[in-house]
């Protein structure tokens, strides 16, 4: 019989419980969703790594000879290790595509996927990134005519190949990803001219050694040779990757916790409200003689199917529609063989969470009522005494009209009911205001670093060392600044870590500036240290850092003598003075030049890289950036209908008897709305001015997740402001209306009833 | 010569074809200026509808209700709005105080709807509830609550005064003080007093009684020699 009064109640009440259900269910839908999303990329991508038996580590450095790798695979603790010849290509036809090429006797570390054709073996042909291939139209059997270092290389398409290395692949030239210009190919080692003397440039191991231990190795094995260690985990594709996933866990944790928070604060109200007014039939309940525990199992029943019918929805749509809508949005940035959706179990965990606070709050709102004691700030209809509050000895109380008092006492009185609110319209607010922000953030990134920062048209970064002539030539121009770029070990107070060390020549193609935006130099002698990096390297001013470029073998000491800030390229600058005053050798790596892209002739010895091209690439990267915030937009609106709409009708019902009253002593609807909205216009304000700083926590939440590498200021133009406050208010205010409709039904006979 | 309320041939229907009733038919009766009516009669008998009908809450099916010589039952919805706000006061049985506000608050509300009403602080102070004023409704009692209730009323100088068994939730000697409180307004101020009630005993304090049975206008009953509330044996 109980059962029935269950289904009525749920009649009675259809507004409330379905905004439970349907914050629940949205919560654990985002939840369960993008956690699917984030665990599923990562079981993905780690079951990739492990089937193609991914490389360890990385060497790079000069000529890798048999000898080494054979002592290497001695020791016990290397698997496996595969000398390759790493070589950068381009199509005849077509010289602005690029392919990384590697010449190999075989692929067992770092295993090519073969998506379509034969296995990687010796002899001929050649194996073709996949995508690269689709994008191209090449086949199977088709022949590739390829430059590299001024050879000409014909092979016919053996394979089409997915390598591990290459989940995330961008060239040198533009960090998108974009399978038309940019792939890579296996090539048997055969195929080069010079075999069987290949001059191996990279060994990829397998191994259980740590850096450390690696390191100590190379050392012994490689003696004065340089070379260059990556483990796993630095690897540019494997740690894009890694920070595309701490992305994903921030929308998965941050955006929930709101839905889930207002599911459950409803689910109170509405509770203590059904129970409050219930409170004879509880008594009478008791009196027919049913036992205290099955009138608490009854009410508790209520917050059990709801919850539950909640996560079961969220749960089974969740995991089905976001991974189908992200994984389709995360292939145009990554590749991998399979792409599957896996849920861990913090899913469950937060499951049982919301189920138990809703069962939790049915109890105790029904406990309230069994022990008859009154529930201090919960209660919503029982007649509570208004209380005079602090400010109305002051004289702008008397002169503010009744509609004033009206609300500022009734917001006082329903403490619970209003926070909800502002809680939900904060919620809305804090949505829009991140989606925009976001992007605010990302364009004004893009300017400080290719506007403010880069002040040349043109960098051209040589693929191999350039002779003395050619470089004096190049000096002669006279208006070009040379950079030395290499990558770094740094040993800071505790640790060593991977890095890069920028030496800036003359010139003034890039200007630096202070954590106070002022435009500053380098200093002649000491080090500049990106404040991210000072961060991550837990360093700052007048540290000392030792410092070992990869080229060389000997740890160099600097003074830190300032902290630069940049958005992206963390690490280390120095100018040439400075860096020749410590006693190294300035190196030539690439230049800088006002001139334009089409100044400088494409060759293999030069990487020619326009700024424009890579700002107008990013901004164009920036565009998929409005679906995120569409998706944000759309559970802002969400949030915002159901919070105002629900706590609308609540708080109507709760009023219904007083407008009624107001309504036959002669009080116009006119007024009556303007009663009603005056209230929500505070609330939304409220809401608006809460929901600025939760937006602003919420982005630097989700910057954080975005790694080591970005320096990202949070910036918000005004439009954002204007556009996301705006925003809520018009969505309050359609609910305002919507439920003003509900006074001209308001019956003025019901004034006149007692209070039931 | 005009009177100052006329009910006209009043009818009043609810439902339609088969399930159709009246709720009133054909009520005809007036009410001078200053006078103490009470509207008699069993639960269910149409008081509460006539009720409605003069506090232009609700329209007649058919027949007039001229009130000075208006005839309200042709009002729009905007016109009885404004009608309710400056010509009528409502004392209701549950008195109907919004619990929000002081107890001069709910008084001065009034002046948000009528046009030119009296000062909330004397209209208070001459219902003997001056020390009361800054209280909420639930800190006082259902007495001073319909006092003030009845102040509210009067503040705004209705044409007259609608009462809905305004003792129906008092005690027998609250109720006896807020009648005769009532009797005076009408006797002493000049007020136009309507009070609806099942009680037959106050019919002995009243100028005339509307007898209603049933939907129907039983007797009208004129007492050219009213009992004072005080007197009357209950």
């Amino acid at each position: 019989m109980l059962f029935r009064k269950i289904l009525r109640d749920f009649k009675d009440h259809g507004t409330q419980f379905l905004s439970i259900f349907l914050m629940l269910g949205l919560g654990i839908f985002i939840y369960a969703g993008m956690n699917a999303v984030g665990v599923g990329m990562k079981k993905s991508a780690d079951e990739y790594y492990k089937t193609c038996n991914l490389a360890d580590a990385f060497l790079y450095g000069e000529t890798f000879t048999k000898e080494e790798e054979e002592e290497l695979i001695n020791n016990n603790l290397v698997d496996q290790a595969v000398r390759r010849l790493q070589l950068s290509g381009n199509l005849i036809d077509d010289k602005d595509v690029v392919l990384d090429l590697y010449f190999t006797q075989s692929d067992e570390v770092s295993q090519n996927v073969i998506m379509e054709g034969e296995k990687f073996q010796g002899g001929d042909g050649i194996w073709l990134d996949e995508l690269f291939a689709k994008a191209h139209n090449y086949k199977i059997g088709d022949e590739i005519k390829l430059q590299v270092q001024g050879i000409q290389i014909k092979e016919n398409i053996k394979g089409l190949i997915m390598n591990p290395e290459y989940v995330y692949s961008a060239g040198a030239e533009s960090p998108i990803t974009d399978h038309k210009s940019f792939g890579y190919a296996y090539l048997p080692a055969k195929s080069f001219p010079l075999y069987p003397d290949l001059p191996y440039n990279q060994m990829v191991l397998t191994s259980t050694m740590n850096k450390q231990q690696l390191e100590d190795r190379m050392n012994e094995v490689r003696k004065d040779k340089t070379t260059m260690l990556i483990m796993r985990k630095d690897h540019p594709s494997v740690s894009a990757f890694e920070n595309e996933l701490g992305q994903m866990k921030a929308v998965e944790t941050a955006f929930p916790i709101i839905f889930l928070l207002i599911a459950i604060l409803t689910m109170i109200t509405t509770m203590i409200r059904i129970t409050t007014n219930q409170r004879v039939q509880i008594e009478t309940l008791k009196a027919v003689g049913f036992s205290k525990f099955k009138i608490i199992s009854h009410y508790m029943t209520y917050g059990t199917i709801l919850s539950i019918l909640g996560c079961v929805f969220g749960l089974l749509t969740g995991p089905k529609f976001l991974p189908w809508i992200m994984f389709s949005f995360q292939k145009e940035f990554y590749t991998l063989p399979e792409w599957k959706a896996v849920l861990s179990g913090n899913v469950w965990i937060t499951i049982a969470f919301c189920v138990l606070a809703c069962v939790g709050s049915c109890y105790l709102a029904v406990r309230k009522e069994l022990k008859g004691a009154a529930a201090e700030i919960l209660r919503p209809k029982a007649p509570r005494a208004s209380k005079h509050f602090l400010l109305e000895g002051m004289s702008w109380w008397k002169k503010s009209s009744f509609q004033v008092q009206w609300n500022i006492r009734d917001i006082i009185r329903n403490k619970l009911r209003t926070m909800i609110t502002v809680l939900g319209i904060a919620g809305c607010m804090m949505l829009v205001l991140c989606a925009f922000g976001l992007k605010d953030t990302i364009n004004s990134m893009i300017k400080t670093m290719y506007t403010d920062f880069m002040r040349y048209e043109t960098k051209v970064i040589f693929e191999e060392a350039l002779s003395r002539e050619e470089l004096e030539t190049l000096r002669e121009d006279g208006k070009l600044q040379f950079l030395g770029e290499y990558p770094a070990e740094v040993k800071s107070k505790d640790s060593v870590k991977s890095s890069m060390l920028n030496v800036v020549g003359e010139g003034e193609f890039l200007q630096f500036r202070d954590s106070k935006n002022r435009e500053i130099e380098l200093p002649e002698e000491g080090i500049a240290i990106t404040r991210k990096m000072a961060e991550t390297l837990n360093l700052s001013l007048n540290d000392t850092v030792s410092i070992k470029n990869y080229k060389s073998k000997e740890w160099v000491e600097y003074r830190i003598e300032q902290v630069v800030v940049l958005p992206l390229s963390q690490g280390f600058y120095i100018s040439q003075k400075a860096y020749e005053k410590a006693g190294q050798d300035f190196a030539e790596t690439a230049f800088l030049s006002g001139e334009g892209k089409s100044y400088y002739e494409k060759s293999e010895k030069y990487i020619v890289q326009s700024r424009k091209d890579v700002k107008e690439n990013l901004d164009k990267s920036m565009e998929s950036m409005n679906v995120v915030i569409l998706i944000l937009i759309l559970g802002a609106v969400i949030l915002g209908v159901v919070v105002l709409y629900n706590l609308g009708i609540l708080s109507y019902t709760e009023k219904a008897r007083e407008l009624a009253t107001l309504k036959v002593l002669g009080f116009p609807k006119s007024k009556l709305r303007k009663l009603q909205l005056m209230q929500n216009t505070w609330i939304t304000l409220a809401g608006v001015l809460v929901g600025v700083p939760l937006g602003y926590e919420l982005i630097l939440m989700i910057l954080k997740e975005m790694g080591d590498m970005l320096d990202l200021v949070v910036t918000f133009s005004l439009s954002s402001y204007l556009i996301s406050g705006g925003g809520t208010f018009v969505v309050s205010l359609v609910i305002s209306r919507l439920m003003n409709k509900k006074l001209d039904h308001l019956d003025m006979v019901s004034a006149l009833k007692s209070i039931e | 010569m005009n009177s100052y309320i006329t009910c006209k041939h009043v009818f009043k229907q609810y439902g339609k074809g088969d399930s159709a009733f009246f709720a009133l038919e054909d009520v005809n009766f007036t009410i001078e200026e200053g006078e103490f009516v009470v509207i008699l009669g069993p639960s269910g008998a149409g008081k509460s509808t006539l009720l409605n009908l003069l506090g232009g809450m609700d329209s007649p099916t058919n027949g007039e209700i001229l009130i000075e010589g208006e005839n309200i039952a042709e009002y729009s919805d905007e016109q009885l709005t404004k009608y309710r706000g400056t010509d009528v006061g409502f004392v209701f049985q549950f008195y109907n105080l919004i619990p929000n506000l002081t107890l001069y608050e709910n008084v001065a509300l009034i002046k948000e709807v009528a046009e030119n009403p009296y000062d909330a602080k004397e209209i208070l102070t001459s219902v003997g509830l001056e020390k009361r004023m800054n209280q909420f409704p639930t800190q006082v009692s259902g007495g001073e609550q319909q006092r003030a209730s009845i102040a509210r009323a009067i503040a705004k100088r209705p044409k007259l005064l609608l009462c809905d068994e305004p003792t129906g939730a008092l005690d027998s000697e609250t109720g006896i003080t807020i009648l005769s409180f009532l009797q005076e307004l009408s006797s002493k101020k000049g007020h136009t007093v309507i009070v609806v009630t099942h009680n037959s005993a106050l019919a002995q304090a009243a100028d005339k009684v509307i007898h209603i049975k049933n939907g129907l206008l039983h007797k009208i009953v004129q007492n050219d020699l009213p009992k004072a509330v005080g007197e009357v044996e209950w």
